[in-house]
């Protein structure tokens, strides 16, 4: 009876997490089945994989990383080939989907060095790794202006409203510490040290049109609030963003070391029964202090075009208020400009992460097979991000196989996969939640890729098959 | 020999990741890429915009410098200005074109081209004669050079009643050929012109008011598309 209430409950919670919660794309679950995997060691620092003496060293561009894109569009929607080969942007295309809200989530994450030693009783772990997120929204009538214009009377007015945007670029360099605390339990948790490269955070972000119902005023609203935070300097008159100098894109970007911020990563590992495994970690918990070329920016600006207006600009006026016709229009340009240029002032801000909750469950079958399954749940602002995934991992000498079927909300589901393969000295992974995503990226709403490589030392042959169980009952039993 | 055999693991797990990630690149675009994709060639969107606005006096519309001769026994037609003050000016130079903006710069030059232009003209002439308004734009590369005017029909004279002359509001629309509607982003200049049509009151009428009002209106309807140059 407790069982079937376990069960019962269990279930409610996935469902839950399914159909309550917005989703977006994350790690492929199987990842979580590969504790021996590096890249799995930095998503839950509590996996000790492998033998205790090996030693896990990545290097730049080998390590890797990973790319995920979520939205309710696909890019082939948008971007499509015309008649000639080229690829074009399809506004018409793209309007006529019929989404109300355009929304699109992407992020990567870049290990530039992962370094795993063992440590007294447990081990010692270092990486480097650089992060991007983005997260964009706008009501699909801001694309509809582009495919209707303003001519038609149904046409005149528009209205963006709730367009957002918020995205980051930042490295962080941890430091953490994995053990066992018990036979049955393991425990790791990294301390990180951050470094904001890039921020914008822009909300309620609303451009506007209204055109009278003659079409001789054509009032241009744009309105909207946020924070902002580049490695270039901006050009700023009069209060106003004007340019952004974007030079030396490349140096600054590695020289951005001014916006400090910590976080920690932890994780626990518990070992249910000979077969069963159950982990959680919890991590990206905590932020980034940006004070250095960081603005609060506020745009609340409008202007009611109503023609250049040449009363004043006539060769031989002689009212002695002539202004030359080059300046009435330089000046009602300059105007419109202004309407979409934001004020900035400069200031300080505290950036919270995106916290990110794991759940994994896995069940070895056969000494070869494991199922598994990963709930990874992220929180951002006010909102609570799932995805869901059954896994599998099959074992055949140093390759190890795995699908995952991923569930981001019910009605976008997806299969996945990948391989790893392990030798004495190495240690290379791919895995992906969407094996479409692999022919044409581009015809995929949602997807994830992994991949990298790892050199691994003073690491101990294979010498038999199937896994190693941390937990022996047959010992245990005997000393009693 | 066991060397041998971790040299070919090595070998077909390198060539099977190079196989996927080729794989990932084989879409119909690369990022690379991004920066030289346009919109589609049949991108169009049909706008309607204020183009020009204008509050004249008659004298304004007359006069394109301040000097000018009259010609032996001419016909002479009096200003009468708001001090009462008057000023004698040969009558034909209400009709004659006057380049009232001679060099307007006209710089709205975008990644876009307009088509199908439609100008619409709405005037309330104040004036006792029917009003001209003419544009012309010129070469951005010899200044010299200038292209088919623009002008629509004349827009209607004041009516008369009660010993004086009543604002008449009338409408006009002037579709532009391709050759014209190109000028509108390809040029940099425009000169404008104006006059009246004569009519019978310059016989029996010798005296005008200076400030007639005329109020001019223009609206722009067109397709933006995208520039076939970039």
């Amino acid at each position: 009876m407790r069982i079937i209430r376990r069960r019962t409950f269990i279930i409610i919670l996935i469902s839950t997490c399914i159909y309550v919660f917005k989703s977006y794309a994350q790690t492929a679950g199987a990842l979580y089945l590969l504790p021996e995997n590096y890249y799995s060691q930095i998503l839950n620092p509590a996996f000790t994989g492998g033998n205790d003496s090996t030693i896990y060293v990545a290097i730049p561009v080998l390590g890797g990383g990973t790319f995920g894109n979520s939205g309710n569009f696909k890019f082939s929607d948008l971007l499509r080939k015309q008649d000639n080969g080229e690829m074009a942007v399809d506004i018409e295309y793209f309007y006529n989907l019929g989404n109300t809200k355009t929304k699109l989530t992407d992020w990567s994450a870049i290990t530039l060095i992962y370094l795993r030693l063992p440590l007294r009783k447990g081990k010692l772990n270092f990486y480097i790794k650089d992060n991007l997120f983005a997260t964009g929204q706008f009501k699909t009538e801001a694309i509809d202006f582009f495919n209707n214009g303003n001519y038609q009377e149904k046409y005149r007015s528009y209205n963006t409203e709730e367009g957002s945007f918020n995205g980051a670029i930042y490295r962080e360099f941890a430091v953490g510490y994995t053990t066992k605390l018990s036979k049955r339990l393991s425990f790791g948790i990294n301390g990180k040290v951050l470094f904001g490269m890039l921020q914008a955070d822009l909300r309620e972000w609303n451009y506007g049109i209204e055109t009278s119902d003659s079409g001789d005023a054509v009032l241009l609203t744009a309105a909207g609030k946020g924070n902002l935070s580049l490695p270039f300097d901006l050009e700023i008159y009069d209060g106003r963003i004007h340019n952004v100098l974007a030079e030396n894109i490349f140096e600054r970007y590695l020289g951005s070391y001014q916006n400090p911020g910590l976080a920690f990563d932890v994780g626990l590992s518990y070992v249910i029964d000979e077969l069963s495994r159950f982990a959680l970690s919890v991590s990206d918990l905590g932020g980034i202090w940006f004070r250095h070329k960081a603005y609060n920016i506020d745009q609340n600006s409008s202007y009611d075009f109503r023609g250049f207006d040449l009363t004043n600009s006539l060769d031989n006026d002689q009212s002695g208020n002539f202004v030359d016709s080059r300046v009435i229009i330089s000046n009602a340009k300059e105007n419109i400009r202004n309407v979409y240029r934001p004020e900035a002032d400069t200031s300080e801000y505290f950036m919270g992460l995106r916290p990110k909750a794991v759940l994994n469950y896995q069940y070895d079958l056969t000494d070869w097979m494991t199922l598994g399954v990963t709930n990874q749940t992220v929180f951002f602002h006010k909102n609570v991000f799932n995805s869901f995934s059954v896994s599998s991992k099959q074992k055949f000498r140093g390759f190890t196989f795995f699908e995952n079927i991923n569930l981001n909300k019910i009605h976008t589901v997806s299969v996945g996969g990948g391989l790893q393969w392990q030798g004495k000295f190495l240690q290379v992974f791919f895995a992906t939640d969407n094996f479409l995503a692999l022919y044409h990226p581009a015809d995929q709403k949602t997807f994830t890729m992994s991949l990298g490589m790892c050199f691994l030392f003073n690491n101990q042959p294979n010498g038999r098959r199937g896994s190693f169980l941390e937990y022996l009952p047959f010992y245990e039993r005997k000393r009693k | 020999m066991r060397s041998f055999y971790s040299f070919v693991k090595v070998t077909f797990v390198i060539f099977s990741f190079g196989f996927v990630i080729n794989s990932c690149i084989i879409d119909e675009f690369k990022v690379g890429e991004i920066d030289s994709i346009n919109m589609e060639n049949d991108w169009g969107m049909d706008i309607v915009s204020p183009l020009f606005t204008g509050e004249f006096e008659f004298k304004d519309l007359i006069f394109d410098d301040d000097s000018f001769n009259i010609e032996g026994s001419e016909k002479i037609s009096i200003l009468k200005f708001p001090d009462n003050r008057t000023l004698q000016i040969p009558s034909r130079i209400v009709f004659e074109p006057s380049t009232v903006i001679d060099s307007m710069d006209f710089l709205i030059k975008g990644n876009y081209t307009l088509h199908s232009i439609r100008l619409k003209y709405e005037v309330e002439n104040g004036c006792p004669f029917p009003f001209n308004f003419q544009m012309r734009f010129y070469s951005a590369e010899d200044p010299t050079k200038s292209y088919d005017p623009i002008l629509p029909p004349s827009f209607e004279s004041a009516d008369f009643a009660e010993e004086k002359f009543i604002p008449v509001v009338s409408e006009q629309f002037v579709n532009l050929s391709e050759e014209q509607s190109r000028k509108f982003t390809e040029s940099n200049r425009i000169e404008i012109s104006t006059w009246f049509d004569q009519s019978d009151l310059i016989n029996y009428q010798d005296t005008f008011l200076s400030d007639y009002p005329v109020k001019i209106s223009m609206l722009l309807f067109g397709e933006i598309k995208k520039n076939a140059n970039n």
